[in-house]
């Protein structure tokens, strides 16, 4: 009872963080803080996922997220037909090709006998596999590329409902962490940590440069919002709504912002809650009860005959879809996909920090988490230069102000790492612990 | 005549910098096993180390170029370099006696250990931010060559040029000099055997009367050593930007794999493994193929097998591989 | 002399975690002599043993060493106190040569005479050793590898030498040599604490004999006598 308590508390104080927010800063910054905060949130859960049940340690969080925004990019950006004529086929052709090559190349292994005629063969198939791949892959990159390059030169999306995405997102993640998971664990557990890393630079590597896809960095924007979020402008033109808050008293542009950001947050809301009823089910169903066992002893799970690499590679892909969804409804908000965002201090460090402040293994302790440092981060990035200004006050204008008015972002990722460290080695077990 | 064009090509850009920066990564994977081989976890914060031992080289160097002091035909920040590896050895102890002193007395997981090294990595970083910023910065001085594309070409009467930057023969010369002393402090001091031993096997090395914590200090002070070293040795050859090292960690640790965590002479192989394998990988061979193929056959495209983006895909590839068939690693690592 | 034995672990109570594994159990040897603790599998047999070496935590009893009360020490500090520990595996240094293993045996000892002597007593303990001294440790033969352990601990100059099942997975014939140098090593001075699980063979050779059931003494004579003694006999050597 005192714990429900206390832990009601600590959400009521993160309440009251966004609405001192609201009230001295401006609610649509307070809205949009929360928004970002609600996602951080999810993305908390799937990593929750991961390492409070299953005791997996990702570095490649920021991978998954990509990877949720590449989905809404695929699921709802406008068609680009004559791109796609041009080259799209060819494009996915040379795709089909390459995984074509690679699924050989195991049936080959898979099926020879080990020797040296093994490893010739493979690699044979897995050489000329790589260069017949590349031959049309790239012919059909050019050709999409040369379509209009300053608004296009992709091949676009299929234009569908961008809510349709969200799971899109899941799947690609899920899909990305199938593979390195299969490959990574069973092995020592630093190894999934070094993999996860590698995976998702390449992801981000990917989104850069593959300008085909995504436009690369040159970005896409303009992607449709999320049913049934109305842009600011149509509502500023909508008279009835102009009519109800002017009769409110309030002024339209203001509270179109607002409105929106209000919908965004119900619609995020609602998928919170429903993964954390899901999370909360998994955990206490007998699966939870077997996770936890194995991650508490392995030895002695997988001597009672759970396999255990195979659960571990289940929680993985799931713990890595909620992460994927995040990182979709993310894109789907902003409207845009920029590769450029995608760091893994915001997104994989970050995300950790929540999870291990908040309490590893209870999923409210992950959205407190989420919230809270979600808050912090934003906060700090309006509030830290503001701050040391008034520190700096004293200071004449010159060198060393400057330096330290501009240093005042670096100083996240101090603070960061420090509260990382002194909750691991003072309160191990988080704000709201494991039950 | 153009086989011999077609050779120097080949040397040129991709012998020479694949050495040069095989020999950086070497050096950063030694770093990374010899932590792995004695503290028994994947220390994250090894490229922000690199970054941080930078910086102060890079900030010492400038405070020498201002008292007008140089090395001559050598850089600066030759000169520098003990101030940096004294003040990163300094930083890394004290993280060792405040941090992770604390989980090895636990005998907590090697995860927790990675996960405590994530925030050190997040802490060094943001240090490294304040100190420097985070633009790019040159701070090669001293020669630029040792060997220009002229006097090659003057020499030979070859169309094609060998050129040897001064921080390339810098790199290997140093590389080669650390190495050889490392492996004789290994194999030839007391010291040096006892942190072999140790990390070979803790408790009988402690049932022997090793002082572990001073096996442990060792460890770090060399790690750091190494990690300023391989950090100045990459930014002179090429530049210094934080971020840079942080994805440096990247084919470090693909590195320290391949050769077999917790095995030096495996670090070295990796740290050239992964660096050739990177250059090859990334160059565009019309170059050579032009000398070494007839006219008629002459390529049209660049020939470039991966477009230098994806440097770190040969990285992960080689990890990948790795763990699939070998995961212990080439030498047999833990 | 005998009344007041090198090293008595005496009336020891305690185990690793909370439960207790040794019940008022007592284990000593004299000086210059061989002591074997015998006993079934789970006897607490081992963890005797490494009671005296303060490899666990005590809760009731005490250990002495030639007169000291050593209870508080950890076992490196025993070690320094002159024991000598060989454990049942992982006992060597598999990746560094023979040479360098009995070297870090003598890490804590700074006279380099003194270390060479004992090197080269322990080569002629062992001649094989001596012979495969450049060889890396962890690819000789279990026998050999054994001898590499007791030899790395002997280094140290022991007093009292603990041996934890020295015999275990090495053929007869390199059984009875193996026991043949560990006789050889107590007639030199050393006292001699072995846990074993050929009990025959070691009572054989034992001057003091422990039979351990369930953590606590049950039979305690001279080696030969707990051969004779029937009961014994019937119980722990299969008639």
């Amino acid at each position: 009872m005192a714990h429900s308590y206390r832990n009601l508390l600590l959400f009521a104080a993160v309440g009251l963080l966004f609405i001192l927010t609201g009230i001295f800063q401006s609610w649509n910054l307070s809205l949009q803080i929360l928004n970002i905060g609600i996602l951080s949130a999810i993305m908390a859960l799937g990593v929750n996922m991961q390492w409070g049940y299953a005791g997996l340690f990702s570095t490649g969080v920021v991978g998954s997220v990509a990877l949720g925004g590449l989905a809404v990019v695929v699921v709802s950006a406008p068609p680009v037909p004559e791109a796609f004529a041009a080259g799209g086929w060819t494009v996915l052709g040379g795709l089909v090709l390459g995984v074509a090559v690679i699924v050989a190349a195991t049936l080959l292994y898979r099926s020879m006998k080990p020797g040296r005629a093994r490893g010739l063969a493979v690699a044979a198939v897995v050489v000329m596999g790589f260069f017949l791949y590349r031959y049309v892959f790239d012919s059909g990159v050019a050709a999409v590329e040369a379509f209009n390059p300053a608004t296009y030169g992709n091949i676009g999306g299929f234009g569908l409902p961008s809510l349709l995405a969200w799971p899109v997102g899941a799947l690609f993640a899920g899909i990305a962490a199938w593979v390195i998971g299969k490959i990574a664990l069973g092995l020592r557990s630093d190894y999934l940590a070094i993999a996860t890393l590698g995976i998702a630079e390449i992801v981000v590597v990917v989104l850069k440069s593959e300008d085909w896809l995504a436009r690369g960095v040159k970005n896409i924007t303009g992607l449709p919002r999320p049913w049934p979020v109305p842009l600011e402008v149509d509502l500023q033109a909508d008279a009835g709504f102009v009519d109800f808050v002017t009769r409110w008293g309030w002024e339209p542009i203001g509270a179109s912002t607002i409105l929106v950001k209000l919908l965004y947050m119900a619609l995020f809301g609602t998928v919170l809650l429903v993964l954390i009823w899901g999370s909360e089910r998994a955990l206490n169903s007998p699966w939870g009860r077997m996770m936890r066992a194995i991650r508490d002893n392995e030895i002695a799970a997988s001597a009672m005959g759970k396999n255990v690499t195979k659960r571990h590679l289940q929680v993985f892909i799931i713990g890595s879809a909620v992460v994927g969804l995040a990182g979709a409804m993310l894109t789907s908000m902003e409207g845009q996909l920029v590769p450029g965002v995608y760091s893994p201090l915001r997104f994989t460090f970050l995300i950790w920090v929540m999870v291990i402040v908040g309490g590893s293994g209870n999923n409210w302790g992950s959205v407190l988490g989420g919230l809270l440092l979600g808050w912090l981060w934003l906060a700090v990035e309006y509030l830290g230069p503001n701050l040391m200004g008034y520190i700096t006050a004293a200071l004449p204008p010159g060198d060393l102000k400057t330096h330290l008015i501009d240093s005042a972002q670096h100083m996240r990722l101090v603070t960061l790492g420090v509260v990382l460290l002194l909750v691991l080695r003072f309160a191990p077990r988080g704000l709201i612990p494991e039950k | 005549m153009d086989i011999l064009n077609a050779f120097v090509a080949l040397l040129n850009f991709v012998i020479v910098p694949g050495v040069a920066y095989g020999s950086q990564l070497a050096l950063g994977a030694l770093g990374v096993t010899l932590i792995f081989a004695v503290l028994r976890f994947s220390n994250f914060a090894h490229g922000d180390t690199m970054a941080f031992g930078t910086a102060i080289v890079i900030m010492v160097t400038w405070l020498l170029q201002s008292w007008g002091i140089s090395f001559g035909p050598l850089p600066t920040a030759l000169l520098a370099l003990p101030f940096g590896i004294a003040v990163t050895a300094g930083l890394v102890l004290l993280t060792d006696r405040g941090i992770y002193r604390f989980y090895r007395r636990q005998k907590a997981a090697p995860i927790i250990l990675v996960i405590v090294s994530a925030g050190v990595m997040f802490v060094m970083n943001g240090l490294v931010r304040l100190i420097i910023g985070v633009e790019e910065r040159n701070f090669t001085d001293g020669e630029r060559f040792l060997l220009d594309a002229q006097t090659f070409k003057a020499a030979t009467g070859l169309a094609e040029p060998l050129v040897i930057k001064t921080t390339v023969a810098v790199t290997v010369v140093i590389a080669v000099l650390c190495v050889a002393a490392l492996f004789w402090f290994l194999q030839n001091t007391r010291t040096g055997k006892s942190m072999r031993a140790f990390s070979d096997n803790e408790d009988l090395a402690l049932l022997s009367g090793i002082n572990p914590d001073r096996v442990v200090q060792v460890t770090w002070i060399i790690a750091a050593a190494l990690a300023v070293i391989a950090g100045t040795l990459y930014g002179l050859d090429k530049s210094f930007r934080p971020f840079v090292y942080f994805q440096l960690l990247l084919p470090v640790f693909a590195a320290a794999v391949v050769g077999g965590l917790g095995s030096p002479l495996g670090a070295i192989a990796g740290g050239y493994i992964v660096a050739l394998s990177e250059v090859v990988l990334t160059y565009a061979w019309k170059k050579v193929a032009t000398y070494v193929l007839p006219d008629s056959m002459a390529p049209d495209g660049l020939m470039q097998l991966l477009s230098t983006d994806y440097k770190v895909a040969v990285s992960f590839a080689i990890l990948i591989i790795v763990l699939l068939f070998m995961p212990t690693g080439i030498f047999k690592g833990k | 002399m005998a009344d007041t034995p090198f090293l008595i672990g005496e009336n020891m109570t305690g185990g690793y975690g909370t439960v207790d594994i040794l019940h008022n159990c007592t284990i000593a040897v004299n000086k210059g002599e061989i002591a074997v603790i015998v006993g079934p599998n789970g006897a607490g047999k081992s963890t005797a043993m490494k009671a005296t070496f303060g490899m666990l935590n005590l809760r009731g009893g005490r250990v002495v060493l030639d007169g000291e009360d050593i209870t508080k020490l950890t076992p490196q500090a025993r070690v320094r106190k002159g024991m000598g520990f060989v454990p049942q595996t992982h006992n060597i240094f598999t990746g560094m040569t023979v040479e360098e293993n009995l070297e870090m045996g003598a890490f804590i000892r700074d006279d380099e005479t003194g270390i060479k002597e004992t090197m080269d007593q322990i080569y002629s303990l062992f001649p094989i050793l001596h012979e495969k001294r450049n060889q890396a440790a962890g690819e000789l033969s279990g026998g050999q590898r054994q001898q590499v352990a007791v030899g790395r601990a002997l280094m140290t100059k022991p007093s009292v030498l603990l041996l934890d099942e020295p015999t275990a997975g090495v053929s007869p014939i390199v059984m009875d040599e193996l026991f043949d140098r560990i006789i050889e090593i107590a007639r030199s001075g050393i006292s001699i604490l072995m846990v074993e699980q050929n009990a025959r063979q070691a009572l054989d050779i034992a001057d003091k004999g422990y039979v351990l059931v369930q953590g606590a003494n049950r039979f305690t004579d001279t080696g030969q006598a707990l051969l004779a003694d029937p009961e014994v006999r019937r119980s722990f050597l299969g008639g």
